[in-house]
Parts: structure tokens; sequence; C-alpha cells
């Protein structure tokens, strides 16, 4: 089973520090620099006010992911029980964003396309965007930033092990309701 | 600080951030006109913390913030009507005896006075003045009574207005009724939104006290001060800000000394606060970056940020913690103390202080309350004043036993409305406040990559049934008019306010909030009246000017900034 990152909304105080973990695990270059860099602002994780709760919302790493089912160049794959975008291979045709029920891909310009050879930049100042979503930090030392950053802890890690021992107790908890 | 000094004789939060930490589901808490989790996040996640725990939550707020998502019971006022939500809440537990009677008869006075103005207010007359139901009313009054403790908390969204001082009175007045002073997990409890401004007024920036609330009309006190700073002290109060820029237009201040403030930008009606600071013969400006009052100066000082200066700063909660410097100013900007220090010297005035120590031991010697706090101290200790001397542990609640003034003073307040109401011209109501993810004009937060990312540009909350009248859609560009001036933003259509009210900051250039809001003030404190005005929302055409589309929002902003 796929491993997933989700928030507890009776926690979250809506701070966004979030979004800003998360945009600063995703650039090579120093936060410090990055508004002289001109380093766009690129959180995979979005924290929604809606009408009755705010919440962050990301990627639940599904696992007959929509996405990858969708995407014409074969670049979403399932490896190390998570869903990972190749985004040297995105074309940005943006059928995973209609694809996904969650809304958790974002278009975004991402710094590796921008030095991407395009036969399209013959013809326009568009600069080409990507899909991204939340990649579970794969590669960042102390694992996802927003488990990390988090002030109220609203984040978890779940993985298969997890999900195991929270069925067991739930399990456990009902046979004494049988009795 | 007005309020609670006529109430209890002390302006400052009666007890501690940390004791939030130690409530229970015996405990409850009151926030009102406070949008804690997005102004004060660590203390908001303190208060949703101890809801986890099975405290009680009454939110009193106009709008749906995150607070009052999470709230046991949500009191939706209308702005301006504090007042009578708090005199009805009152006379629900006098009415049903749930009041604390001991408490009231030995610490407090003036309790018939201010029971015989409460007795109108039953809560289905409030119900028609503030919109929020009886039932709620009464519900949230019952909780608040028969916690074993509540603690109140509020902020600008009840001090805000021309009736703010009325408003703080009556959240003492509802403290006094339940006994909620004096003990731990109780108390009334401003939160302070600039992380020194306590100290700033501890420091005697307010202008009719010395240090530590002195009052400059005191002959003794003058006398000391004379003595300790071997000059002549005028024994007037000083001017407020709203009083000074009068008194710029009247050229009997001439000179203006700004330094950590961007009026331009924070105060009430900007257009008025620019016309004023352009008649001045010298503006001085000391700040970290050019804020948009800099730019208007005739000299700059440079200054320096928390990160590049030693010092202390003190907290809400009267803490004084220090502030150790990280790195060197950068270029030839300088801490403040260095900068006024040479300026009083350049104008004949020994200053030679060798560290901000020296200063701080200074002012220990003419300010009983921090008397006892010293640097090596507060190293290890937490200390809050006032802390007469070095071996007292400082003071986490005030008002044990008796209040600063003897006994708690209830004030009889009735019910005002605000300056400037809706009308056939301006129809909706507008209140101002804060985002979380920036600090007051943006002079920091806007230059920083995170939190400007997360939200880089203004948007004003509008309610959908108003939004459709308007034929307004949500990220539709529209125009804010009121009496003062207009701007351009785009709408954001939310159920986060009601009927009849919008909201935006006053943290984007682009789009500055302040350029609508109203300078009639609270005639106490001066106060300005930031929550309550009149404004016109019009969706806009841009044929209407001719020009292009959402071309100033766009990057060439971010560069000017």
């Amino acid at each position: 089973m796929n491993t997933f990152v989700i928030a507890n909304p009776k926690k979250c105080i809506g701070c966004k520090a979030c979004e800003i973990a998360c945009a600063v695990a995703h650039i090579d270059k120093s936060v410090v620099t990055a508004n002289k860099d001109e380093i766009p602002f690129s959180p995979r994780v979005n924290l929604i006010r809606a009408d009755i709760v705010t919440t962050p919302i990301q990627c639940r790493q599904c696992e007959d992911a929509p996405c990858a089912n969708v995407c014409p160049v074969s670049g979403i794959i399932h490896q190390d029980d998570k869903i990972i975008i190749k985004t040297e291979q995105c074309i940005g045709c943006k059928t995973c964003i209609l694809a996904c029920p969650i809304g958790a891909m974002n278009m975004v310009h991402d710094e590796a396309t921008l030095k991407k050879e395009s036969k399209l930049s013959d013809t326009t100042n568009l600069e080409p965007m990507v899909a991204i979503k939340c990649d579970l930090c794969v590669g960042r030392e102390g694992g996802p930033a927003c488990v990390e950053i988090c002030p109220a802890e609203a984040f978890i890690l779940v993985e298969q092990k997890d999900i195991n021992e929270i069925s067991k107790n739930k399990r456990k908890a009902s046979t004494l309701r049988t009795v | 600080m007005s309020g609670l000094g006529t109430a209890f004789g002390s302006g400052a939060m009666t007890n501690s951030i940390d004791e939030i930490d130690l409530m229970d589901e015996k405990d409850a808490i009151f926030a009102i006109g406070t949008n804690t989790t997005e102004c004060h996040p660590i203390i908001g996640l303190k208060l949703l913390q101890a809801k986890d725990r099975g405290t009680k939550l009454v939110v009193a707020d106009p709008r749906k913030t995150d607070l009052a998502m999470h709230a046991d019971v949500w009191l939706r006022q209308k702005p301006g009507t504090d007042v009578a939500l708090l005199n009805a809440m009152i006379n629900v537990i006098l009415n049903e005896n749930l009041a604390d009677n001991e408490f009231i008869n030995t610490r407090t006075e003036n309790f018939e006075q201010m029971k015989e103005t409460v007795l109108k207010y039953t809560p289905e007359y409030s119900e028609k003045i503030t919109k929020v139901p009886a039932e709620k009313i009464r519900e949230a009054a019952r909780i608040i009574a028969k916690s074993n403790n509540t603690a109140s908390y509020y902020t600008m969204g009840i001090t805000q207005h021309t009736t703010g001082v009325d408003n703080v009175l009556s959240v003492a007045n509802l403290a006094m009724v339940t006994g909620n002073l004096g003990k731990p997990k109780a108390g009334v409890n401003p939160l302070r939104g600039q992380n020194n401004v306590q100290g700033a007024c501890d420091m005697g920036a307010l202008p009719n006290v010395y240090p530590g609330y002195q009052a400059v009309t005191d002959p003794a006190i003058k006398e000391k001060f004379e003595k300790a700073w071997n000059k002549p002290l005028s024994d007037k109060v000083g001017l407020t800000i709203p009083s000074v820029l009068n008194e710029i237009m009247k050229d009997n201040v001439k000179v203006l000394y700004v330094f950590g403030e961007n009026p331009v930008r924070s105060d009430p009606d900007v257009t008025h606060v620019k016309h004023c600071l352009e008649h001045l013969d010298c503006l001085i400006v000391q700040d970290i970056f050019l804020t948009e009052t800099a730019e208007l100066a005739d000299v700059v000082l440079p200054g320096a940020s928390f990160a590049e200066k030693d010092g202390t700063f003190s907290g809400t909660d009267r803490r004084v913690q220090r502030v150790r410097k990280a790195v060197e100013p950068i270029g030839n900007s300088m801490p403040d103390w260095l900068i006024l220090s040479k300026l009083i010297s350049s104008m004949g005035y020994p200053s030679d202080y060798k560290s901000p120590e020296e200063i701080f031991n200074e002012i220990r010697t003419v300010t009983p309350s921090y008397a006892g706090i010293t640097y090596g101290r507060i190293e290890n200790e937490v200390i809050s004043w006032p802390c007469p001397t070095e071996d007292h542990k400082g003071t986490p609640i005030l008002h044990i036993g008796k209040f600063s003034r003897g006994l708690g003073k209830f004030s009889a307040i009735e019910h005002r409305d605000p300056a400037e109401m809706p009308d056939k011209e301006y129809p909706l109501m507008l209140t101002t406040g804060r985002v979380v993810a920036h600090y007051h004009t943006g002079t920091m937060t806007r230059r920083c990559w995170g939190l400007n990312g997360t939200h880089p540009e203004e948007s004003i909350e509008i309610n959908p049934v108003d939004a459709a009248k308007l034929n307004i859609e949500d990220g539709d560009e529209v125009s804010v008019t009121t009496r003062r001036g207009s701007l351009i933003t785009k709408a954001q259509v939310t159920t986060r306010v009601p009927e009849g009210l919008t909201f935006i900051t006053f943290h984007f250039t682009e789009n500055p909030g302040n350029i609508l809001t109203n300078s009639a003030a609270d005639p106490i404190t001066q106060t300005p009246e930031y929550k309550v005005c009149s404004v016109n929302v019009k969706k806009l055409d841009f044929s209407d000017f001719g020009c292009q589309k959402r071309k100033i929002f766009k990057k060439e902003t971010q560069n000017a900034v």
C-alpha cells in the first residue's frame, strides 16, 4: 500500500507554514536569495479555507492513481510506495489535473523546465509549465517537510504498518461491543 | 490599556500566556475581537489545544474566523455592538444567579450603577442590536459564569472602535461579575500586536507617562526624573498620533521623528496623513526598509533589525526577554539606541552608553516595576513585571487579593453606534484586519519569498448574497470606495463575512486598506475606528478607465516593494 501524508483539520490553525516548508524543500537554491533569483513559489500542499473548515489538501498517493492512468506520456509512475511525476517527461497537457478528484495537482513554472529547450520558445514568450504534486519529500533528510514544520502537529505520515495498527486497534475495540 | 487602567488600575494583560496550557474541561476561554489563530498563531494554537483537552471555547466575532469555526459557542455580533452583547451576557448572569457575589462584595465597587444599566439589556433587547440570537447569548453567558475559571482574550476587534474603551470596560465588567480575576487560568488578557509594543508602552512611549506608567503631571515624579536626567522637564501631557497630525496642520508641530512606524500605510485615512506629513518643515524617518513614510522623509536613518541588535523585548504578558545580536548590521545601519544616543550627543546632551545593558540598568533605577530585572537574571529566569527587587520572582498574575487600584471598578456603559454607518451612497459596512501571512504594512513580510508567496495579493471578502446583487463573482476585479478614498482589488466571495459586511486588510501597497478607513476615534484613547466604516463596492469595468487589465498586479509590483 502507498504511503501518504494527511492533515487533521481539527488541529489546523491555518498558518500556512506547511506551504512555505514545502516550497522551500523543493528548491535547490537558498530561500534567502529566492526573491532576488525570482524563483517561483510552488508548494505541493495547499491550505484551503472553505465554508466550514480550514485544512491543507495534498496528494493521497492513490492505489489506482487516476493521474498515472491518464498521463499520455506515461510520465506518472508508481515507485517505492509513492506515485511519482517524472517532471522531465511532462508535456503540460493538464489531463492529470482534470483526472485528480482531490485537486492535488498544481501547474507551475519549474526551474528545470525553464532551462529546457523547446521549439515553442522560438514562437512565444510563454514559459512551459509542468505538473507537480506532493512527492513525500523523497530524498529529504527528516522526511516530509510539512510533517516536520507544522506547529499544531496536524500532519501525519501514514504507512502500511500504521494502517495495520489502526485497524487492529479498532477491531479489538469492536470486539468489546460484541460481548 | 485605558479601559483596564480605569477598571483595575493597570492596563496590562492580567495573566500569563502559559496558563492556557493548564486549562481543562472545567475551564473556559472567551475570545472576543481576536482572530487569534491568524494574528497570534502560537497563542491561537494553545487555545485550540485547550479546547482539545475539554476547555469550552466561546468566540465573539462578526467574521467566521478559524477560531469561530472551532468554537463551542460562536456569537456573530454586528461590528460595533460589543457593549450590547456583553451587557446582555451580564444581564443573564445576574438574572440566573450565576454571579460571583463574594467577589463582587469584597473586591469591587460601583456594582449597583452597572447593574442598573445592564437591567435594560435583556438577551432579546440585545438581539435587536447585535443580531446574535438571544438563546446563544444565554448559552455563552452560562458557560462563562459556570466554569471554574474563564480567561478572556481580546485584541483590536474591540479596541479599534469609537467605543473602544467602553468595550474593554464591558469585558472587565464581565470578568469581575464572574470573579475571574486574580487567579490562574482567568483574567482579562489583551493580546498585544507587536513583539515589543508592551515594552514601548512600558518605556513611556505614550504621551502622558514616563517609563513604568509614572504620570508626567505628577510633581514628585517630575522631580525624580529631572534629578535623574539633570534637565528641566515639561509637566504637560503630550500629543497622540491623531493630535500630532492636527497640530502639524496648525503649524504647531514642525518636525516629526518617526521610527519603526509607517503611518502613511498604517494610520486611518492615509490621504490625510500624507497631506499632513508633506506639510512638515522636517520629517525624519528611522526604519529598516525604505517604507512609504520614509519615501517622504527629509532624512532617513537606517535602523537595524531584531537579528542585528542586543536588547530586551517585553511581551504581551509583561514578560521581559532578551533579544540577542546574531549578525552585524548591514552597511551603515545602526541599532536604534545607538542612533538616538548619537543624536542626543550631537544636540549637546551627554550620551555615552557602552551597551544596551547599561541603558537597561539605568531604566531600572527610575522604573520600580523593572527595578528587580537584570540581564543576568533573565538569561535563565522567566520574569514578568512588576518585579521591584532582585530577589522578587516577578508577577505572572496581577490583582491577586486586591487590584492595582484597590477595588475593581464596575462601569455603567450604554451602547453607542459607530461613527459611520451604511447609507444609500455607501450601503455596505467595511471592517479591516490582518491575514496570517503578513505583518501590518508588509514592509518585512512582502519581501519574504515564503510569506508573500502564500498570500501575494489583496482581496476584499464579500458575502455571496451581496456579491450576487452586485453581479460580482469570486475573483472579479472590483472598485472599493469610501468617503476617504478608493482602491481596486479582487473580490473574494465567501460566507466568512455575514451579509452586509466586507473585509479587507492593510497589508498591500497597491491596494492600501487605510485609504478607505475612518479617522473617527475613541475620545479617550484616540484609537481610530478601523473596524467600522461604510463602503461602496462595484464590479470594475475597465472600459471605464481605458487601461489594461491586471497589469498593475504583476511582477512590476513585486520589484517595487
